[in-house]
């Protein structure tokens, strides 16, 4: 089991790596998908973004160095609350055609009670893998082939996370110009 | 390392990057679906039959609360674009009492024009009838033409959607619904 918890670790790890860098890449598509949320307004959006990719990366780094601790956990949760707070305030203004700005393999065009759900299974298994923190090693203590096992096998989830939405998001699309066309 | 770990890395990185390949070329099949939706006449302009029904919080003109998820709960709702000064709009002025009087339906009257002096088109209301002035709705029903109508069963899916040229299109879109007896 305990190498169950290590890959959840270094899962997560990569998934914030991969947003925040996804979020510099690029930089101005996610400042105009902090904008359509209108929750924060003008020079405000800008920091809130720095903000939000220093946290990523923070978890990110933390997690591949130190592994599950107190401070990485609470700004965990701050961030992923926030994202979550900020979809359920759009979901019930009806601001949903917006693209939810998450970055990397978890971006979605529109905002739905899917994504709330996402992150919620998130901060679920983050909770889990904080209370089993004991069993659960950072990734820089482990051998060097360790180390690949895991950064391979979580970036082959992510992918295959990601491979299952497009998939879906094909189908959906495929299936609405048909019906245009018709 | 030994030579079979080397192997299990090596089968490891070919299948990761397998999955890597798979998800760009998904990728790319989605963003070109998305660009056949955008081709001009195919183009989705308004939102498609059987889908939910936007949901948005508003002050109507009167100062009462318009939340769009306890009207719809209620009975079917008909949601009516209008604009200020359109000429057509105009014309559905004198007809609009006769919809909350015979129709046993919530009525929503939108005015996405948030600017010009309205008037004559609160002089044509009743108390039957909601009426917001908001660019908001219209922007999250994707309506790019007034007037239109749209249609929203009690289950929040929309049912009808149509641009209106004369108030008979508007009564024909209403044929099936529960008349009131007087």
């Amino acid at each position: 089991m305990p190498f169950l918890w290590n890959l959840g670790v270094v899962f997560i790890g990569i998934m914030f790596l991969t947003t925040s860098t996804d979020k510099v890449m690029h930089w101005r598509k996610h400042l105009g998908s902090m904008e359509a949320y209108k929750i924060i307004k003008g020079a405000l959006i800008k920091w809130f973004l720095v903000l939000f990719v220093i946290g990523e990366l923070f978890i990110s780094f933390s997690l591949f160095l130190t592994g599950i601790t107190f401070l990485n956990f609470m700004v965990f949760l701050l961030i992923l609350f926030t994202y979550s707070l900020a979809i359920l305030i759009n979901l019930l203004r009806g601001n949903t055609n917006i693209s939810c700005g998450c970055g990397s393999v978890l971006d979605h065009d529109h905002l739905s009670i899917g994504l709330i759900i996402r992150n919620l299974c998130l901060i679920a298994i983050y909770i889990f893998l904080y209370i089993e923190k004991n069993t659960t090693v950072a990734l820089i203590q482990l051998s060097l082939e360790e180390i690949l096992s895991y950064i391979l096998l979580a970036t082959g989830v992510l992918i295959l996370y990601g491979i299952i939405r497009e998939i879906r998001q094909n189908v959906v699309l495929t299936r609405k110009i048909k019906k245009m066309l018709s | 390392m030994n030579w079979i770990n080397i192997i299990l890395m090596v089968i490891l990185i070919l299948l990761v990057g397998e999955l890597g390949i798979f998800y760009y070329f998904l990728k790319y099949n989605s963003n070109f679906l998305k660009q056949i939706q955008s081709i001009r006449g195919i183009q989705f302009s308004t939102l498609e039959l059987g889908r939910n029904a936007p949901l948005f919080r508003v002050f109507a003109e009167n100062g009462n609360k318009v939340v769009a998820k306890e009207l719809f709960k209620k009975k079917n709702t008909l949601l009516l674009f209008i604009s200020t000064n359109c000429p057509v709009c105009k014309s559905f002025l004198p007809h609009l009492k006769k919809i909350t009087e015979n129709y046993d339906i919530n009525f929503i009257l939108i005015n996405h024009d948030t600017l010009n002096d309205d008037t004559h088109i609160k002089k044509a209301l009743n108390n039957e009838l909601y009426y917001i002035r908001s660019s908001h709705v219209s922007q999250i029903y994707l309506i790019h033409a007034v007037p239109h109508a749209i249609l929203v069963n009690t289950k929040g899916k929309i049912e009808l959607s149509s641009p209106l040229s004369n108030i008979n299109s508007l009564f024909n879109m209403l044929i099936n619904q529960e008349h009131l007896i007087s």
